[in-house]
């Protein structure tokens, strides 16, 4: 950058007014940061539970059909055993509610013989009524539940447990009911069942969890009941049955338990006398979906947990570094673009470690670059001053010489010249000879004020034609400054003023030790302003800041004309003086615009 | 008597350009382009005045090495050095190893023979004795034109000619600001405010060698300097 303006100056261009570049550390908000990303990505981690939901309800599925397998199975064995089983009275019985009596011509005999069997079906009723595990629903059936022993023992026998297992006789008289729904009920929270486990720990946890999941896992049965009472279901079934079709079908009863229930006919010879129904929950395969879906959750909830702080863990360490390096690497370069500090070695190994190298390594060669090119005006004028030595003793020969007096101007139009570029070169390296200064200049109490008040007399004395105002808010203000710099400071910025002031209008000196800023526990600062009427700033706040950077010039092109050798550093000088005192300088407008207004702020203790 | 200059300068337009000044003002002046060069000759005879230059081709710091090694082999041969580089470093350097004198490449041809000729001039006056009237006394203070010598509470210091008339232009008239205009014109240098600055400073450190309490220089800042009376 610096080397673009030197060259702007050194091919006689215009100084260009190149931009600081502004590289203000910027805060990447946290919706756009790295983090934010992987943790966005890391949900794709929630699919683990989604498959392995699916994959219970894979199981789920595979149960019910297996379940739906063994039902058939089980219906089927009970319906041929009690087929053709002549001992076993199926046929229609009739109920003491107007059933046609067997004997139409009304023997005694035959009317006793019924009454007592009627007595006997009815006593029977009651003893199974009583025994009945299902006892509301034997009442609901009122006398349609005929009773047969040998049916009832040979279903208590059939060893079907975990349903109800029905025989319906043709005229849909019950004739056998054994077993019941609610052996292994349908899984409600209320009322535990023994056959199932407490839900202790993770299990408890996850009850509410599951609960919301479940429904979902089972695979979906379309018919729903509105309510438990399945009998006229199973009496349709029986019915068709009857008829000599095997049906199996799943219903929703409305606690959310799936119910099944299969029906087959049972024949005597050719002849089908009744039909066997069984009706199963899926409660049991239920409560394995359930663990599984539990496990699953469980499994997949701590892999989960684990692999998301794993993740978290890792991509904060990332950008931790990421946003370290930025810090590093923001704080190394200062918005003038001159190299601040270095960035720290790295032991990492990464791809992070190989670009915090690499920045690193930048810094490094930038730095170096910079330092080339401060050097440059100082190695430039020692490299130039040869030459001038030459052209100047040759001209000093030359006027011991015998000239034509008429050739004289010439000679002294070179001197001129000479005279010129030899300012020019000791400007060129004053800043740098500046900045050797500095490291070596002693700090020493001086009373600013006087300080101040001295230089300015010693103006008033050099520039005879101006007029010097000067003030202080205060009598005396001592301070601990390298009181030979800042006379010099004080020098660079009232030549500024000097050559920009108009005409006859004085130039204001101000020291305000009293309005100034405190800076914390040292002391206060002090500040320093030199204010002259003429031409304003440039409109752009990065050409003001840029006035005080090394070989920029904004001098109007009628301005450069006039005296001698403008390098754009005499304000370059003024800042490094006020920045080795710790201190800041800034130009503005005056507030009537009609000026301008150089101020510095010196941040130094106070005696 | 003619006195005999030897001019070390490895640029040969220089050191031609210089010698044909010198030679017009009477003196006779011998050429070196290098330290090896100038040192041959030196052995076979001393030089009454040694101009050099610190840079001597790929010899960077040649003309220290030289005016040690003539320092050696005379303490009181005047040496001026003259060199390009205008930093403090180097100047103090080469005034450290013994030179008398420390100018820029930009000096003008006259004022490179004021400087040989006030050199000259002192080195004839330590032969001869000091006349009342060329010795100026103030307090602790004693000033030998004639001789170009300074002394400070009966000790003497060891001043350059530059230095010696920059002290001459401050105790002139006590009590005086002297703005750097003026000390420029006394001791006839051409060179920034920047070198006054640190040419008071070197003499400041001089003086407090021998007296670490010397406050007698007094910079009034803006202004110049004045010798507290």
């Amino acid at each position: 950058m610096r080397l673009k303006r030197f060259t702007a100056w050194a091919t006689g261009g215009a100084p260009s007014a190149v931009r600081p570049i502004h590289a203000a550390m910027k805060m990447v908000p946290f919706f756009a940061s790295v983090r934010a990303k992987v943790l966005a990505a890391s949900l794709v981690l929630l699919l683990i539970p989604v498959v392995g939901l699916l994959f219970v309800r894979e199981l789920a599925i595979y149960l019910r059909s297996g379940q739906e397998q063994v039902a058939t199975a089980a219906v089927r064995l009970v319906a041929a055993s009690l087929s053709d089983r002549p001992e076993i009275n199926l046929r229609a019985i009739a109920g003491p509610t107007g059933a046609p009596s067997p004997a139409a011509d009304g023997a005694a005999n035959a009317a006793e013989l019924a009454a007592a069997v009627a007595t006997a079906l009815e006593r029977e009723r009651i003893v199974a009524f009583f025994s009945a595990s299902e006892p509301e629903t034997v009442a609901s059936l009122g006398n349609n539940y005929q009773p047969n022993k040998q049916v009832e023992r040979i279903l208590n026998q059939s060893g079907v447990r975990g349903g109800r297992i029905w025989v319906v006789d043709a005229v849909g008289q019950v004739r056998g009911l054994s077993g019941s729904l609610r052996v292994i009920p349908a899984t409600k929270d209320v009322g535990k069942p023994a056959g199932e486990q407490q839900p202790r720990g993770w299990s408890l946890l996850l009850a509410p969890i599951s609960r919301q999941i479940m429904p979902h896992v089972m695979p979906m049965v379309t018919e729903m009941l509105r309510d438990a009472d399945t009998i006229p279901l199973v009496m349709a079934q029986a019915q068709r049955a009857a008829i000599g079709e095997s049906s199996a079908r799943w219903r929703m009863l409305p606690d959310k338990v799936a119910l099944l229930s299969v029906a087959a006919p049972i024949w005597q010879q050719d002849n089908i006398v009744a039909a066997v129904v069984i009706e199963e929950t899926d409660a049991q395969y239920r409560n394995v979906a359930k663990g599984a879906a539990e496990s699953v959750i469980t499994i997949t909830l701590i892999v989960f947990i684990v692999v998301f702080g794993v993740l978290v863990a890792f991509v904060f360490r990332l950008a931790t570094r990421l946003s370290r390096l930025q810090r590093e690497a923001n704080r190394a370069i200062d918005p003038q673009g001159r190299v601040r500090g270095d960035i720290r070695h790295t032991h990492d190994r990464d791809e992070i470690g190989a670009l915090h190298e690499t920045l690193r390594a930048m810094v490094a060669r930038q730095a170096g670059y910079n330092s080339y090119l401060e050097q440059l005006a100082a190695r430039l004028s020692h490299e130039l001053r040869t030459p001038v030595a030459v052209v100047r003793s040759s001209l000093d020969n030359l006027r011991d010489a015998a000239i034509p007096d008429d050739d004289r101007k010439f000679l002294a139009r070179a001197d001129e010249g000479v005279a010129r570029l030899s300012q020019i070169i000791s400007r060129m390296s004053e800043a740098t000879q500046l900045e050797r200064m500095l490291q070596g200049a002693h700090r020493q109490r001086v009373d600013v004020v006087a300080l101040v008040g001295g230089c300015v007399a010693g103006y008033q004395q050099t520039f005879l034609s101006r007029r010097f105002l000067f003030s202080a808010d205060t009598d005396i203000c001592f301070v601990d400054v390298a009181p030979d710099t800042i006379a010099q400071m004080l020098d660079k910025m009232i030549e500024n003023a000097i050559d920009f002031a108009t005409v006859d209008t004085p130039i204001t000196l101000r020291v305000l030790a009293q309005e100034a800023v405190p800076s914390g526990t040292v002391g206060r600062n002090v500040a320093i302003s030199i204010e002259n009427k003429g031409p304003l700033l440039p409109g752009d706040i990065g050409d003001v800041e840029a006035l005080f950077d090394s070989m920029v010039s904004k001098r109007a092109a009628d301005h450069a004309q006039t005296n001698a050798a403008h390098l754009g550093l005499g304000l370059y000088i003024a800042r490094l003086i006020a920045e080795f005192h710790h201190g800041s300088i800034r130009a503005e407008n005056l507030p009537g615009g009609d000026g301008v207004k150089f101020s510095v702020t010196l941040s130094c203790s106070r005696a | 008597m003619q006195k005999n200059i030897a001019i070390v300068e490895d640029e040969a337009t220089i050191r031609a350009n210089y010698s044909d000044a010198l030679k017009r003002q009477g003196y006779h002046v011998s050429g070196y382009a290098s330290r090896h060069e100038a040192m041959q000759a030196f052995k076979t005879r001393l030089p009454d005045l040694a101009i050099i230059d610190i840079g001597l081709g790929e010899d960077i710091d040649g003309g220290f090495t030289l005016c040690h090694d003539l320092r050696g082999m005379s303490p009181g041969l005047p040496i001026i050095f003259l060199s390009a580089r205008d930093n403090d470093f180097d100047i103090v350097a080469g005034l450290r190893l013994g030179a008398d004198d420390y100018v820029t490449k930009d000096v003008s041809l006259p004022h490179l023979h004021a400087r040989i000729a006030a050199l000259f001039r002192r080195l004839d006056a330590q032969r001869l004795p000091s006349r009342a009237e060329d010795v100026l006394h103030r307090n602790d203070l004693v000033l030998d034109i004639n001789r170009l010598s300074v002394c400070w509470k009966n000790q003497a210091v060891v001043l350059t000619v530059t230095e010696f008339w920059m002290i001459h232009a401050l105790v002139k008239f006590t009590g005086h600001v002297k703005n750097r205009d003026q000390l420029m014109r006394e001791a006839e240098l051409t060179v920034d405010d920047n070198t006054i600055t640190s040419h008071m400073k070197r003499i400041r450190k001089k003086f407090e060698l021998i007296d670490p309490v010397f406050d007698a220089i007094e910079t009034v800042y803006g202004m110049g300097y004045r010798w507290r009376a």
